[in-house]
């Protein structure tokens, strides 16, 4: 059984769709390939994988209520190249806190397959993607307070030694707890894709973070983004473009 | 200006309207955010169309004028609107019972989209373009949104207007 991953975010690294799809292939059992797509010249490669793979998984990120641009131009350029026998899936996130707002995206490859004669097998839809991908900075501070933290105790400062290793507690539960819906949501999929049978369309979001509090965060997230990335304090965010 | 074109075919400009032919000197989105968190309200790519977001939804009327593909626009408009999230915040709110990004502007357009060559579309296509076209309108803070189909793949000014 071999698997093709097409990653097809236009972020060259750090990415949620890449997140997303080495969490998925984890799960996939079989010959597993994964293909960052960066333009046409990537034509060539993908169709080479595809024509002893079973099954062929698009990952992608979710722009204005649909597919980007780049998304739908190799679409119609595949179109008419792959494999009838595919089983296709896909893998959609958005910064929604609703994963059901990839839905038209997740249709919209439905489509795709009934144009090319490939075979439909559902997909996922995920929301809260940047807060997927921010959490996952959780296991290097972790990692770090961890260490700090038996240094302290090794050099007998045992409060902050202690402090250091609950925050290292903290961040690696809570990097675990918001992101179980992904995972098992990813495993679910996963077995599916192992058995090139038809999953349907699934979504989900962030565990235990009710929608008030992805707002909460999410705008502190952004606030804090803007000022220590790019020196944009938050009032500046609210500008309106001045036409010249 | 208070009304904003963007089409995939070659129309003559009317007057008083800002019009984007989308399958020329476009930039693709690289979704970095920049014209959130760097450069707010504009594409931190300066190619003459940083401002499509504040002409998406700081006009008084839209109109889209496309091709069907898969049930979407077609790419040389999907490339446009990649664009347009400098035209929303960051922040969230709900509307509609959704979440959807904050407004930045005032204005509530009136969206008038019309997807041409439609003669050999099924009525799923058809119906999922409907609905892209409308969740793509909300987002952008629309008083209204109406689509129309036209069968032709030829598409003329009486036939938007």
């Amino acid at each position: 059984m071999k698997t093709v991953f097409i990653n097809l975010t236009p972020k060259k690294r750090n990415s949620m769709s890449g997140y997303l799809l080495r969490t998925t292939e984890l799960f996939t059992k079989g010959e597993c390939v994964t293909i960052n797509y960066r333009g046409g010249a990537d034509d060539k490669k993908i169709l080479s994988e595809l024509e002893n793979a079973q099954n062929l998984v698009f990952v992608t990120p979710l722009y204005v209520d649909g597919l980007p641009s780049h998304v739908l131009e190799l679409l119609q350029r595949l179109e008419n190249l792959v494999p009838k026998e595919l089983n296709v899936y896909t893998l959609c996130n958005c910064g929604f806190y609703e994963g059901e707002q990839c839905e038209l995206a997740l249709n919209m490859f439905k489509i795709w397959c009934k144009h090319s004669g490939t075979n439909f097998c559902g997909g996922l839809g995920l929301g809260a993607g940047e807060m997927h991908r921010v959490l996952r900075w959780n296991i290097p501070i972790s990692a770090i307070s961890a260490v700090l933290g038996g240094l302290s105790l090794a050099f007998h400062f045992h409060t902050l030694g202690i402090s250091l290793l609950w925050n290292a507690f903290g961040f690696i539960f809570f990097w675990f707890i918001f992101s179980l819906n992904m995972f098992l949501s990813a495993r679910k999929i996963a077995k599916s894709i192992t058995k090139s049978k038809n999953h349907g369309l699934c979504y989900s979001t962030v565990s235990f973070c009710p929608s008030w509090l992805f707002t909460f965060l999410a705008s502190g997230y952004w606030i804090l983004r803007a000022f220590f990335f790019h020196g944009i304090p938050f009032w500046k965010i609210f500008k309106r473009y001045n036409l010249k | 200006m208070n009304e904003y074109w963007i089409t995939d075919i070659t129309l003559d400009k009317p007057q008083n309207v800002d019009m984007v032919y989308a399958p020329k000197g476009v930039a693709r989105c690289t979704g970095c955010f920049g014209c959130w968190l760097k450069t707010p309200s504009e594409c931190v790519m300066h190619d003459g169309k940083q401002g499509i977001g504040e002409m998406l939804t700081n006009r008084e009327t839209v109109r889209i004028i496309s091709k069907i593909t898969y049930g979407g626009f077609s790419a040389p408009v999907k490339r446009v609107l990649d664009r347009s999230i400098s035209g929303v915040l960051p922040f969230f709110s709900k509307r509609h019972g959704r979440m959807h990004h904050a407004v930045r502007y005032d204005t509530k357009p009136t969206f008038y989209i019309t997807f041409y060559d439609c003669s050999e579309l099924s009525e799923e296509e058809k119906e999922l373009a409907k609905r892209a076209a409308t969740a793509m309108a909300i987002n952008m803070n629309c008083k209204e949104c109406t689509v129309n189909f036209i069968d032709k793949n030829i598409c003329t000014l009486e036939d938007i207007i």
